[in-house]
């Protein structure tokens, strides 16, 4: 079927290309226009002719001539004939894709179009390209042959043709229309067997071929993934690979490229190469030597037929190689912990493979002995980890530590214990970020310069159970690259200088390959809320979290209206409080974190400040008020009464003009003196000052007329217990004046306490004689209190309270002036009593 | 005397340590490019084993089988039939050398060919398995006249043993029936099993072992 629409095609095609090739005339009853061909070469030149008929109506017996029309952008000539019926032009450089040709039988101006031709420019097929073949080995057998036919000319039909060639025997292919490949059958090749290849284009202007291409279809052939049969184990160190082709490819028995990767599948314990291993095989078997003892290897292949494309590699097999003892030593790192108690050190040692140990086998534990000399040797540790903790007794000087398998033991590693752990430090360590997975770890030399060598350690601190990594590196050395590290998460980095005899102190510094952002915000907390202010705290951020060192934080807050406010905080802090808060608004919160690596924000978290409540009012206004109550009070109080400011301000100045000798108790008037912290008693007070002014004259006289009668008769006593007799005497003589008498200038005397002021010794009370000549204050004001006449007294109070006015009749009265003489301050005080009654 | 001992002690030696020599039909077949034409035609033969069997399960009934005691009791219809047979290939040597040995080898190929063709036409089959198969066969054919050029052995191209039109005369009154068209296809793939057997097993004893691998 293909065959037969193949031959179809290319009649098809042989008669296209037959006919555009013929001569090419397009008659009408007029005339007739002749041109070579159809399809012409691009630039070519064209010569096309026009043959009038000798009947054509439109010629007979008038003159005419024949034009060309339409054809402005055609550069074209005519062509003189000897025949006057042929009218021929010249197209001097044929370009257009395609140009339609007519031929015009003009009377003067009048043309009328009698015949015409379309002729179309092309191009012979170009240089076919990139002839390639693909065997596939799928029955049944095709060989797929695909080509870049260039810049295809599309104005023209082109046909391709693939050729095949075996042993003179040739084969030919077309493919359909626009299809630029071709499934070659199983006939048409060969296997194991050179074929030649061509692609050949063909068109109505010419043909072009790509080049001649001599291979073996099984050359080109992308193989089934091979079959790894069985690993197995002969010899120590090799691993025999029995492997053949798939299924339906195992007929092929000749000799492949074949490729074998083999991996360790316990990296941990010793190298982690991978083993390659390119080799020229039958299907069958291959040993793969120079392998690890004891090492669980993982093994895929793959293969293919000289330069053909690799298959896909094989599923894996797992084998293992034949276990031997461990050999060659481990590198140790020692550390005391804190002092000795008991005899005893607290130790930890770690241990690591050196370049030329070998475990031998997957699975190895480690032995940790105490040497004591000579020879006692005591097990302290057995793991299949690579550190040990344990407790050194103080005369222990050497550890072995052995690697046992299986196989046997290896020879123990000695590690020397030091037992000084307080010597001088690095001067400092300084780590720099070098790429995602490594730091530049740089150190200066102690002090003390007899340093042996150096211990760098390392740790994650974001495993839960952090595993130390350590360097020994040489005392000249100051600067190391720590590789193997996770970008993002932090390490402690330690510098430990060895000394002859001890090990320093560590210098540690906290260190990141990379720094980010940190993967999220802590969750802001509230704290105290008030109208005015708010309270936030945050916990710390999780350290698988940070992804860097949090350098600081940042609290972005708005409220309602959108006005944005921005609080910084160190990255230490975890607490803030948000002031100048407006009472009863909402406010926005969010918390950004940051690092050197970039900065993250948290989530928005909203908070509205309360209104001033009722406590505050209490607490704010109320005192306000009683304070500025009690200052008015005060005020007012003071400014009223001057008499009170002056008790404020200054010592009471007794006034003798209102005085009368008079004792009473403290308790009874109090309100009436300053009032002394050391006056708390009611004791007795002596005051030369005595003030009526408060007792109206009807309290004064109120009271029983025993009183009155009393006080008449002038007996009124007087505790002379601290008063001498003369004092008694003048009281008692104050009591008989006659309050109508005024003088008009009369001596004072000055009035001493009894007792002392304040803290003053006490004094016996007199009254001394003034040698004043000043008037008495007293006199000139009308309402001068009355006189007393009689004190009270603690012993009789019934007996004290009467005092009177005496109504005295004038007849007595010329005897009291007398004896008023001798008395001129009594005298005086009588005098002003009296006015007082008037 | 006793340098003629040592001297005969160290040629001793030198014989055990040294590699057998090579026998003279293998001699030729060192060349690397003729032992590559062995290995390629060793893997087609064994493609035309495998195309055998598979193209016998889907072509012939289930009652026929490869099974050598089976074909033992055909042996009537095979003396009726009178397929042409295959040249016997003998184990290289002196007598039979590398020349006849190929030459005999192409010219069964060649039979089986027609054979082929013509048993296919006459019962029809899984034309494309039978396709493969001839192609398998032609390529194989290729390798031996490869091999023929690589040591010019090929001074003329051996004579065909039977043409299709021949055979063709011969066989179809023959087959009268499905079941003799089956029995002649049955027969005609257990003749070529038999002969690619044998072709196999010399193609083995030409392949001289190479280094060139582990």
């Amino acid at each position: 079927m293909a065959l037969c629409w193949i031959s179809i095609h290319s009649v098809v095609v042989v008669w296209s290309i037959m006919c555009s090739f013929t001569a090419n005339v397009r008659s009408s009853p007029c005339a007739e226009v002749h041109a070579p061909s159809t399809v012409v070469l691009a630039g070519s030149p064209v010569t096309v002719s026009c043959y009038i008929k000798e009947d054509c109506s439109l010629t007979k017996g008038q003159d005419f001539h024949v034009e060309w029309p339409y054809q402005a952008n055609l550069n074209y000539s005519d062509v003189a004939n000897q025949n006057k019926s042929i009218y021929e032009i010249i197209i001097h450089k044929f370009t257009d894709r395609t140009a339609v040709l007519h031929c015009a039988i003009c009377k003067h101006e009048d043309c009328s179009v009698v015949a015409g031709v379309e002729i179309k420019a092309a191009n012979p097929p170009p240089a076919l390209q990139n002839l390639t073949c693909l065997l596939n080995l799928t029955v049944p057998y095709s060989l797929l042959c695909t080509w870049n036919p260039g810049e295809e000319t599309s104005s023209i039909p082109t046909t391709y043709t693939l050729h095949t060639e075996i042993r003179n025997q040739a084969f030919k292919y077309v493919p359909p229309p626009g299809k630029h490949f071709y499934r070659v059958p199983r006939n048409g090749f060969a296997l194991f067997y050179e074929v030649q290849v061509h692609v050949e284009a063909v068109n109505a202007l010419g043909r072009s071929t790509s080049e001649h291409w001599v291979m073996d279809p099984m050359e080109t052939v992308k193989l089934d993934t091979p079959e790894i049969q069985k690993v197995g184990t002969e010899k120590y160190g090799c691993l025999r690979h029995k492997w053949s082709l798939s299924e339906r490819q195992r007929w092929i028995v000749k000799y492949m490229c074949i490729e074998i990767r083999l991996t360790p599948m316990h990296g941990k314990v010793s190298d982690r190469q991978q083993v390659s291993l390119r080799n020229h095989s039958k299907p069958g078997t291959i040993d793969v030597c120079d392998l690890l003892h004891g090492m669980m290897y993982q093994s895929e292949m793959r293969v293919r037929y000289r330069s053909s494309p690799w298959s896909e590699w094989s599923h894996p097999t797992v084998a293992t190689t034949l276990i031997k003892a461990p050999t060659g030593r481990l590198v140790t790192w020692l550390k005391l912990l804190g002092q000795s108690a008991n005899r005893r050190h607290r130790a930890e040692l770690f241990w690591k493979p050196s370049l030329q140990f070998r475990a031998n086998s997957m699975n190895v534990s480690y032995i940790v002995s105490l040497v004591r000399p000579p020879s006692q040797r005591k097990t302290v540790c057995n793991t299949f980890q690579q550190h040990c903790s344990f407790q050194i007794p103080v005369d222990v000087r050497k550890i072995h530590l052995t690697a046992v398998n299986t196989a046997g033991k290896s020879s123990p590693t000695e590690v020397a214990v030091y037992k000084h752990t307080e010597q001088d430090p690095v001067a400092y360590l300084r780590v720099y970020p070098e790429s995602e997975e490594s730091v530049l770890t740089e150190w200066s030399s102690p002090v003390s310069s007899a340093v042996s060598t150096y211990v760098l350690e390392w740790k994650a601190l974001h495993e839960e159970i952090p595993q130390i990594s350590f360097e020994i590196v040489d005392k000249n050395q100051s600067s190391l690259v720590v590789a193997g590290l996770e970008p993002y998460q932090p390490y402690n980095i330690s510098i430990y200088p060895k000394y002859k005899d001890g090990i320093g102190q560590p210098y540690t510094v906290m260190a990141y390959t990379r720094q980010k952002a940190p993967s999220k915000s802590p969750e802001p907390q509230f704290g105290e809320i008030r109208s005015s202010y708010v309270e936030l705290y945050w916990d710390e951020i999780p350290l698988q979290n940070r992804n860097g060192i949090i350098t600081s934080y940042r609290v972005f807050y708005w409220d309602d209206e959108n006005r944005v406010r921005v609080t910084d905080l160190e990255g230490t802090e975890k607490r803030v409080v948000l002031k100048d808060l407006r009472p009863s608004s909402m406010y926005s919160i969010i918390l950004m974190t940051s690092t050197t690596g970039g900065s993250i924000n948290g989530t928005t978290v909203t908070v509205k400040t309360p209104s001033i409540d009722a406590f505050e009012i209490v607490l704010v206004v109320i005192p306000a008020c009683v304070g500025l109550t009690l200052l008015f009070l005060g005020v007012f109080t003071c400014f009223s009464n001057n008499k009170c400011l002056k008790k404020c301000l200054w010592p009471m100045i007794p006034d003798p003009a209102n005085s009368s000798i008079k004792k009473w108790t403290i308790t009874s008037s109090l309100q009436d003196i300053p009032s002394f912290k050391e006056v708390k008693d009611p004791v007795l007070v002596y005051l030369s000052h005595f003030s009526l002014l408060s007792l109206s004259e009807k309290e004064l006289w109120k009271g029983n007329p025993s009183t009155s009668e009393y006080l008449h008769s002038c007996k009124w006593s007087y505790d002379g217990k601290s008063v001498n007799d003369d004092h008694s005497d003048s009281s008692r003589d104050s009591g008989i004046y006659n309050s109508g008498s005024q003088t008009e200038s009369v001596p004072y005397a000055t009035v001493v306490f009894a007792n002392s002021y304040r803290s003053q010794p006490a004094a016996p009370p007199a009254y001394l004689r003034s040698e004043s000549t000043q008037p008495l204050l007293g006199e000139e004001e009308p309402s001068s209190p009355r006189p007393y006449e009689k004190m009270l007294t603690q012993a009789e109070p019934s007996e004290a309270d009467h005092f009177s006015t005496f109504q005295e009749d004038l007849g007595s009265k010329q005897e009291r002036v007398s004896l008023w003489e001798d008395f001129p301050m009594l005298k005086s005080l009588e005098v002003k009593g009296s006015s007082h009654q008037a | 005397m006793h340098l003629f001992l040592e001297l005969h002690l160290a040629l001793c030696v030198l014989s055990l340590v040294s590699p057998a020599p090579i026998q003279e039909p293998w001699k030729d077949m060192q060349d690397p490019e003729f032992q590559e034409a062995v290995e390629s035609g060793h893997s087609l033969i064994r493609k035309i084993l495998d195309d055998i069997t598979e193209l016998h399960n889907l072509w012939i009934p289930k009652g026929l089988s490869l099974d050598k005691k089976d074909s033992s009791k055909l042996k009537f219809l095979k003396t009726h039939l009178n397929l042409p047979e295959a040249p016997a290939i003998k184990p290289l040597s002196d007598s039979f050398t590398l020349g006849a040995c190929l030459s005999q080898i192409a010219t069964g190929l060649k039979l089986h060919q027609t054979l082929l063709t013509v048993v296919s036409k006459l019962s029809p089959a899984k034309s494309e398995m039978v396709d493969g198969l001839l192609c398998d066969i032609r390529d194989l054919l290729l390798q031996v006249r490869k091999m023929q050029d690589l040591k010019n052995l090929l001074s003329k191209p051996e004579p065909q043993p039977v043409s299709e039109s021949q055979l063709e005369e011969t066989l179809a009154p023959k087959l009268s029936d499905e079941y003799k068209k089956h029995v002649a296809a049955h027969l005609t793939l257990l003749q070529l099993r038999d002969f690619s057997q044998e072709v196999s097993r010399t193609f083995r004893s030409m392949t001289v072992p190479s280094n060139s691998g582990n």
